[in-house]
């Protein structure tokens, strides 16, 4: 059975790294195509719950973006969101998740390149790494009535 | 051995009753199979109270209890607390649940909580620096028969960063699928106040309702996530647990990484900033690209 190819979500804010993102597409920047963008009002309107969310639904790795410091929208979304970020990057990782898995990046409107260099720098690794395979088992994994852990197939 | 500061405590509550300082007091009384917390409004009741080094429980989440509230509103509440217990309070003090006017603590001094299973003085205990409250309105017991508790209060959070990557997805993924997701550990959470929580909600559906792992890990992850910042290791949630999940290894391990990357201590001051409402500029931002 063919691997399929790796799945990226990334979370980008709508004022500075999503307009970074389409920036890389209005200059003809080539780059990876396995990432898929949601675009959120700000960075400081990422869950923990988006990001679990997006592995259990298939997700190999995620990224999320915002306004570096100081370019807020809001003045402040970003620098709230960092101090989660680093919250969740840890916690992650505390609980056995590679640190690949789960990317946060400042980007601007104005760094469509730098963009695409992240795209293709997380899709690099993420291929390497391989799929996320041990969450696609626990995410079809129901646990029985004895709580044994069934486990079905992909 | 005499307690002496149990008789302290009793004797100054019946005071504060009888004054009428406080019109209702949460302590800890004699239950059938351990501590109990106790409610005393009359007087003659305060001969009921205990104090002693099985007093674990954390009594600051009542403050915020359906239908304790309502009972309670309006009248002058009194809480007994123990340095770690006054913690708690202190945060539901920053996030305006509770008015410190409205309550009066009395802190006890504390010379460590023994654990329920008999295996000595809690691990939470160790290093503690509020033995002696400071900042409730009176503080019972004599600082000066303080015995210091030595030791890493860490030191179960550290036996897992030690492990390796997927060691710890083992361990956890293993020690999560246990958890029957009967919410015990939110309920018994002092700082687990909200009325509508996100396990509830099904539109959108963030946390699975079915037994899957995921859900499992996602509810253990969004909880701990709740808790960064605000977790006081008071316990109650693995005390709660009914099978056995250590769920407060993963707060304190979100608390043992705030104390060090940004030297914050949750609730160490009644006006102090909740830690995920607030920010610097020179916050650490070496994990960012």
């Amino acid at each position: 059975m063919g691997e399929r190819p790796i799945r990226i979500i990334a979370f980008l804010c709508n004022w500075c790294s999503y307009a970074g993102a389409d920036l890389a597409g209005t200059i003809r920047l080539k780059h990876r195509a396995d990432v898929r963008v949601i675009r959120v009002p700000c960075s400081g309107r990422i869950d923990a719950a988006f990001i679990l969310k997006a592995y259990e639904r298939g997700a190999d790795a995620v990224i999320v973006g915002g306004c570096h410091p100081g370019d807020c929208h809001y003045v402040s979304g970003n620098l709230s969101a960092r101090r989660r970020f680093l919250v969740m990057k840890q916690l992650l990782e505390f609980m056995g998740i590679e640190p690949e898995r789960f990317e946060v990046v400042w980007c601007s409107a104005a760094e469509g390149e730098k963009w695409a260099k992240i795209v293709d720098d997380v899709c690099e690794r993420i291929s390497t790494l391989g799929p996320f395979r041990s969450y696609k088992a626990l995410t079809a994994s129901v646990l029985g009535p004895g709580r044994e852990i069934v486990t079905g197939e992909e | 051995m005499k307690n002496e500061q149990e008789a302290q405590l009793r004797r100054r509550v019946r005071e504060l009753l009888n004054r009428g300082t406080v019109e209702v007091l949460l302590g800890y009384g004699r239950g059938l199979t351990g501590v109990r917390p106790l409610f005393v409004r009359d007087p003659a009741n305060a001969e009921k109270l205990i104090w002693n080094e099985h007093c674990n429980l954390n009594l600051a989440g009542y403050l915020v209890r359906e239908p304790l509230k309502q009972v309670m509103a309006g009248a002058r509440i009194g809480l007994i607390v123990k340095g770690c217990d006054f913690r708690a309070v202190n945060v539901l003090i920053q996030e305006h649940q509770v008015e410190r006017q409205n309550i009066y603590l009395i802190g006890m001094v504390c010379n460590g909580i023994e654990s329920d299973s008999g295996s000595g003085i809690l691990i939470k205990c160790r290093g503690c620096n509020v033995q002696v409250p400071e900042g409730t309105d009176e503080v019972i017991g004599n600082p000066q028969e303080l015995r210091q508790i030595d030791g890493d209060p860490f030191e179960d959070v550290r036996a897992i960063m030690e492990m390796s990557l997927p060691e710890r997805w083992s361990f956890w993924t293993s020690t999560l699928s246990r958890c029957i997701k009967c919410y015990a550990c939110r309920q018994a959470c002092p700082l687990c106040y909200c009325e509508e929580c996100i396990t509830e909600k099904s539109r959108p559906q963030w946390i699975e309702k079915a037994p899957t792992l995921s859900g499992n890990l996602a509810y253990h992850f969004i909880r701990t996530m709740h808790l960064a910042g605000r977790c006081v290791a008071c316990g109650e949630c693995s005390r709660a647990c009914p099978v056995d999940i250590p769920v407060d290894v993963l707060t304190r391990f979100v608390a043992l990484t705030i104390k060090e990357r940004f030297d914050y201590v949750a609730g160490d001051e009644p006006d102090g900033k909740p830690f995920l409402a607030s920010y610097c500029e020179d916050d650490p931002d070496d994990f960012i690209k």
